[in-house]
């Protein structure tokens, strides 16, 4: 059931009976949207309203939607396509996850919708390859679309034709980054690609190409449906709408919700969403966009609104809305190694900077960590950080980065002691004083 | 497939504008769409690089390169893949770009281990140089490093040491860009990640050395040059590969007289800086112990050694014996221009035969010589390639790379026949008739096919169409069309075709023929029906006859009648050619090695081999390039042309073409094709070009030089300063101790590299070689390279050493017959 003080948008649906099926899906009133686009609005007319809801790239980077559609150009006489960006690996994040599982007709709803106004005829989904469940209900929606002549040619009756390829993932988290997706999607080794040229311009087999996260898509049909201009109502003046965020870490009710942007801080969502702390226990740390996103501690950042410019004036990050919280007995050095090492074994080694520094970051750590550390290690890692910070090929390198530097900001302390009595300062790694 | 499309455009696309910005507050204009990298080094503002190779896309993945650009988000870029912008700041040194640079290296250098003493790169080495001059002065790098299997033979030639590698992925890239092949690949990811061949396979590459003289670093080494040599030791010469008729510029490494290597020497109008295997290990003949290293006369039914003097004797007799029509000269492809030139004097001029020729396929027909006007580089620029009933991957290996260049361009292949290019090809057709009846039969109006990157059929899986008509439609795109055919197989209706399209130079027709110079000495006149660069024998007999004092100018036997079981001669000069299925009376053979025929001779007269001697061959596209002498000949062995000279003056004539440089001006005077240059117009250019004459027209001269690119891949000039006499300095002496360094005190850390060497054993100079024109003793030194062409265009960054550039004096070119001296 709902959170009561969820705002659902996108997960409006979620909870229908078999509302992944298309009959319940269109009983309810799915594709009708799409359906009177096509009728009714040109193409460059859609991408104006997705213009006007205000609606953001839920992926991470947050860039307008409409904007992105309206930088394919329209006159290069190649075929355009859609990569439907369904590859979640960044750790916390499983929002994607549940749309597919659960409504995976609102997503190929949304796919019709931004096809449409871009004039793509093809649609390429890449999902990540452990999601079975996730690709077998896509699978199914997707058979069933066609055989309902949404998806083909002569959708609703207009000139409009689309297909949809639905393709999965070896494996790997690099894929995720769009370029790289794209490489991927080729047949080749999932490796981020130089730009420019922008994947807009010259994207999937050298086609203007646009890359959406599966939030995003999925949100287009409730937009449609409730008007842009309601929908623009809702959350900031600048974060507009409504968005997932997968609650995580030491809270007792860790799940997805639905939250309008700019509305909720960090303390409210942990305590009214997330049930509080588990064991009663202190908030020490949140990461507020997955593991790419700076930390930020309650004690300083409570009050912080989730939206991206309020998060990003806190020197972090929204990202893809993975919140994972830490308590008190959480070691920083620890979760950082973990979060370091995740780094280093995904890197995928095309740029030196981020493939050798991943792994001397995460021997450092673990020397840190394992009692073998050196005060003058500190400064080291600093430098390190700021050799690979901004010379890296993709941001996995700037992410690598990111959880020792955030995390000595807030708890160099933690280091130095784990240095000096070679032992954690918080949690079941601390050493017992004598007596007690 | 590893890099991702779309590829940078090799030659930008559409307007080139320029563009002005200024790297380290110098302003420079440039065409859009170059590199920082590229525009800096037009500065001569050195930035380092690994992973940028200028004939390879830019990937920017090693970051060594990194500069900081003002007002920009990212402020650190890496130049090798940013395209410079109008009123771009570029600052390589500001502390920003050093320190990232600084930063970038020591990660590097985190899992490289410090093996430089053992290693083969050392002294050539980019991370070697760039770390001595950019890097940390030391590691903080205290944990494990990664390890792996010390050397790994990866393939025929090459070895693979995966700790060394830094993983630029020069090597991946050349496989997948330019070779076309599943050479190399990345095995695993992040740092475990490796280069190797893909699991299950070896690298088979007829390009495999590539790779090797790519890698920056030590990580892959070939079989024949491994724990060879320093690379402080060699003695560079610019020279021609004589394995094909390409004509691949190389530089020849040589240690103590020997070769140690040979390497690629980019000429874009050529090779485009790439080798195939066959020609780059191809030199181990060069001091083979069967090659002929004296005279052998034939006594009493053996073949005994013999003094040059006994030998001439007995070959100007032998051949003075028989009447002039009963005495022929066959030479093989090997032979220089300025070899094949007196052979047909000799024959023409001397002894009034008309009976000589080279192993010929189609180059004329019915008297008149096809009209080949394309050029190498035409196929770049190509839009369809047809490939006729040749196989190019087989003969000319570089051949098949240029047309890869042209398909990874615009080009679509036509193949006509099965041959290695067939997977590669857009269309395969059965027969060059079909094909020109389709052309024949297409509406004049055609549309022009979407130009848009299509899955090409390397890409999509092979598949092919026999479509005949859309294979037609792509010779009607443009007129930029070149057939590529060899002299071996026959070519009816090809230059009906080629007239129809209206091809114009550089585009046309490309013959393929086997020998290395098999198009110079067709030029040079050795043929039975035509006097030297095609002329009419009738018309060219005034002006031999005047020069050379007299020229049969009848047509003579030709290559199959002398070689055949029918043969009419009585006496025949060989010169490197190994057939002859009917042995004359008297036989003269002038080879490397003792044949088969060379065995039945009456008189063997040992050559020298190309390395051995300055001379002249001209390619397949009609370039003429000069090779330099870098080794003495071997024992008593002559350059061809000096074996001829001297048989001219036992046969009683006194010639005053008596050396190199005075034939090669000699063929300049007299033969239409060449123009009147000398050996110097080859000091600056390294290659120059005589291109076929425009209108494709054969036999108006193709002596203007301007407007024809010309390359200048070599900047050392291929002969030494004017007076200093004939002296070689010999580095590893000098640092061996024989003498005091030439630094004295203490070393700049630039000359760090040189002080490996005092590991080194003394090495005592080699002892003279006989007959040996070069002598040992040090010489002036020439300044260092300045930092421009530090390091060299292609084949791997700081290719040229900080040491002092070894001069040599070379002799051979301005020094004129002596008597032999007899052993």
């Amino acid at each position: 059931m709902p959170h009561p003080q969820e705002k659902r948008i996108l997960f409006g649906w979620r909870d229908i009976k078999d509302i992944g099926s298309l009959k319940v899906y269109r009983e309810k009133g799915g594709y009708d949207a799409w359906l009177k686009l096509l009728k009714e609005k040109q193409p460059a007319e859609v991408i104006e309203l997705t213009k006007a809801s205000g609606l953001r790239g839920r992926g991470g980077a947050g860039f307008p939607t409409g904007m992105k559609w309206s930088f394919v150009p329209n006159n290069l006489g190649k075929p355009k396509y859609l990569c439907v960006n369904c590859d979640e690996s960044e750790p916390g994040t499983c929002k994607d996850r549940e749309i597919v599982e659960h409504i995976p007709h609102q997503l190929l709803e949304g796919i019709g919708i931004a096809c449409y106004a871009v004039g793509i005829q093809k649609a390429f989904i890449y999902i990540r390859g452990e999601m079975y469940e996730g690709y077998l209900s896509l699978k199914k929606a997707i058979e069933e679309a066609y055989a309902a002549g949404l998806f083909g040619k002569k959708i609703g009756g207009s000139d409009f034709e689309c297909d949809i390829v639905l393709h999965r993932g070896a494996g790997a988290y690099i894929c995720g980054e769009e370029s790289a997706l794209l490489s991927s999607l080729e047949g080749e080794r999932g490796f981020p690609r130089l730009k420019p040229p922008f994947p807009a311009v010259s994207g999937l087999y050298a086609c203007p190409t646009v890359i959406n996260n599966v939030e995003t898509l999925a949100t287009l049909p409730p937009i449609f449906r409730m008007g842009v201009e309601e929908y623009a109502k809702l959350g900031t003046d600048k974060s507009k709408g409504t968005r997932m965020v997968s609650l995580s870490g030491h809270v007792n009710n860790p799940s997805n919700f639905e939250i309008e942007l700019g509305k909720v801080n960090f303390k409210q969502l942990i305590e009214d969403f997330g049930g509080g702390m588990r064991h009663g226990k202190k908030c020490k740390a949140i990461i507020p966009g997955g593991a790419s996103a700076p930390w930020l501690t309650m004690e300083q950042h409570g009050e912080v609104t989730l939206d991206f410019e309020a998060i990003a004036a806190a020197r972090s990050m929204a990202g893809s809305g993975a919140i994972v919280v830490m308590d008190e007995d959480t070691c920083a050095v620890g979760a950082a190694l973990n979060l370091v090492e995740f780094f280093h074994e995904e890197s995928c080694g095309k740029c030196s900077p981020c493939r050798e520094g991943t792994q001397w970051l995460t021997q450092i750590l673990h020397r840190i960590e394992h009692g073998q550390g050196k005060m003058e290690d500190l400064k080291l890692l600093d430098e390190i950080c700021e050799s690979m910070l901004g010379k890296t090929f993709c941001p996995l390198g700037d992410s690598a980065t990111v959880p020792v530097s955030s995390s000595m900001r807030y708890f160099r302390d933690e280091y130095e002691h784990h240095i000096k009595e070679k032992c954690c300062k918080v949690g079941p790694g601390a050493k017992k004083t004598a007596g007690v | 497939m590893l890099q991702s499309r779309p590829r940078r455009q090799e030659n930008g696309g559409g307007l080139m504008s320029d563009v002005t910005l200024t790297i380290d507050g110098q302003p420079v204009t440039v065409a859009k769409g170059t590199l920082i990298v590229e525009a800096a080094r037009k500065l001569g503002i050195e930035i380092p690089v690994y992973c940028y190779h200028p004939k390879l896309a830019p990937v920017g993945a090693c970051r060594v390169c990194v500069v900081d650009v003002e007002n920009q988000r990212r402020p650190i870029m890496p130049a090798c893949a940013t395209e410079v912008m109008e009123g771009m700041v570029v600052h390589t040194r500001n502390a920003a770009a050093t320190r990232a640079r600084e930063g970038v290296i020591e990660l590097l250098l985190i899992n490289h281990p410090l093996d430089c003493p053992v290693c083969d790169r050392a002294g050539e080495c980019d991370l070697q140089d760039f770390t001595l001059r950019y890097g940390h002065g030391q590691s903080r790098f205290t944990e494990t490093k990664r390890h792996f299997e010390k050397s790994k033979q990866i393939g025929k030639e090459v070895i693979l040491d995966r700790e060394r590698c830094i993983m630029c992925m020069r090597c991946v890239r050349f496989c997948d860009e330019v070779a076309m092949e599943e050479g190399l690949t990345i095995i695993e990811r992040g740092t475990k990640s490796e280069i190797g061949p893909f699991p299950g396979r070896s690298f088979d590459s007829q390009f495999s050395g590539n790779t090797v003289e790519i890698c920056p670093v030590g990580a892959l080494t070939s079989r024949s040059y491994r724990f060879k040599s320093r690379p402080w030791e060699l003695q560079n010469y610019a020279s021609v590969c004589n394995g094909c008729a390409t004509g691949c510029n190389l530089t020849v490494d040589v240690r103590y007289y020997e070769v140690a290597r040979f390497r690629s020497r980019c000429n874009d109008a050529i090779d485009d800086g790439w080798l195939c295997d066959r020609g780059r290990y191809g030199y181990k003949f060069i001091s083979s112990p069967e090659r002929l290293k004296k005279p052998l006369v034939r006594k009493d039914g053996q073949l005994v050694e013999a003094t040059w003097a006994e030998a001439l004797e007995v070959a100007a007799a032998g051949l003075k014996k028989f009447p002039a029509d009963k005495v022929g000269a066959v030479a093989g492809p090997r032979l220089s221009n300025e070899g094949g030139w007196l052979l047909t004097r000799l024959m023409r001029g001397l002894l009034g035969s008309p009976n000589l020729d080279h192993r010929r396929g189609l180059a004329f027909r019915e008297g008149e010589p096809l009209k080949l006007t394309a050029k190498i580089e035409g196929l770049d620029t190509a839009t369809a390639i047809v490939v006729v009933g040749c196989d190019p991957t087989r003969t000319n290996p570089g051949i098949d790379l240029r047309i890869k260049k042209g398909l990874r361009r615009q080009a679509e292949l036509i193949c006509i026949g099965e041959n290695g290019l067939s997977g590669y090809a857009d269309y395969r057709v059965g027969s060059l008739a079909e094909l020109s009846e389709a052309y024949a039969n297409l509406p004049e109006e055609e549309k022009k096919g979407l130009n848009y990157p299509r899955p090409r059929p390397w890409e999509a899986g092979g598949s092919t169409s026999t479509d005949l008509e859309k294979a037609a439609k792509v010779l009607k795109k443009s007129n930029r069309v070149v057939f590529v055919f060899s002299e071996d197989h026959p070519v009816e209706g090809l230059e009906a075709l080629a007239e129809q399209i209206g091809v114009e130079a550089p585009h046309g027709l490309l013959m393929l023929v086997a020998g290395a110079n098999s198009v110079g000495l067709r030029e040079m006149g050795v043929l039975p029906v035509f006097a030297p660069g095609w002329q009419k024998l009738a018309e060219a007999k005034e002006a031999y006859s005047t020069a050379w004092g007299a020229f049969a100018s009848g047509e003579g036997a030709d290559y199959a009648a002398m070689t055949g079981s029918s043969n009419p001669l009585q006496a025949m000069v060989l010169v490197a050619e190994d057939k002859l299925e009917k042995k004359p009376e008297f036989l003269v053979v002038l080879d490397l090695f003792s044949s088969a025929i060379a065995k039945q001779a009456d008189v063997v007269l040992p050559a020298s081999s190309f390395v051995e001697q300055v001379m002249t061959m001209t390619n397949l596209d009609g370039t003429v390039q000069l090779c330099r002498q870098a080794l003495p000949p071997l024992g008593e062995s002559l350059p061809d042309w000096q074996i001829l000279y001297r048989l001219a003056e036992k046969l009683g004539q006194k010639w005053d073409t008596d050396t190199a440089a005075k034939i090669f001006a000699q063929i300049g005077s007299l033969n239409p094709l060449y123009p009147a240059a000398s050996y110097n117009d080859f000091q600056t250019e390294a290659a120059v070009h005589w291109s076929y004459p425009q209108q494709g027209k054969i036999g108006t001269p193709r002596a203007d030089l301007s407007g024809i690119p010309v390359h200048r891949p070599d900047a050392a000039p291929w002969m030494g300063a004017p007076d200093t006499g004939s002296k070689v300095e010999r580095v590893s002496r000098l640092l061996a101790g024989d003498q005091p360094p030439a630094v004295p005190g203490q070393l700049d850390p630039r000359q760090m590299a040189t002080r490996l060497s005092l590991v080194l054993p003394v090495v005592q100079d080699p002892p003279p070689v006989p007959g040996s024109r070069i002598t040992a003793s040090a010489g002036p030194q020439a300044p260092g390279p300045s930092p421009a062409n530090r390091y060299h265009a292609i084949g791997g960054g700081a290719r040229e050493l900080p040491l002092p550039a070894v001069q040599i004096k070379q002799t051979e070119a301005e020094q004129p017959v002596q008597e032999v001296t007899e052993a």
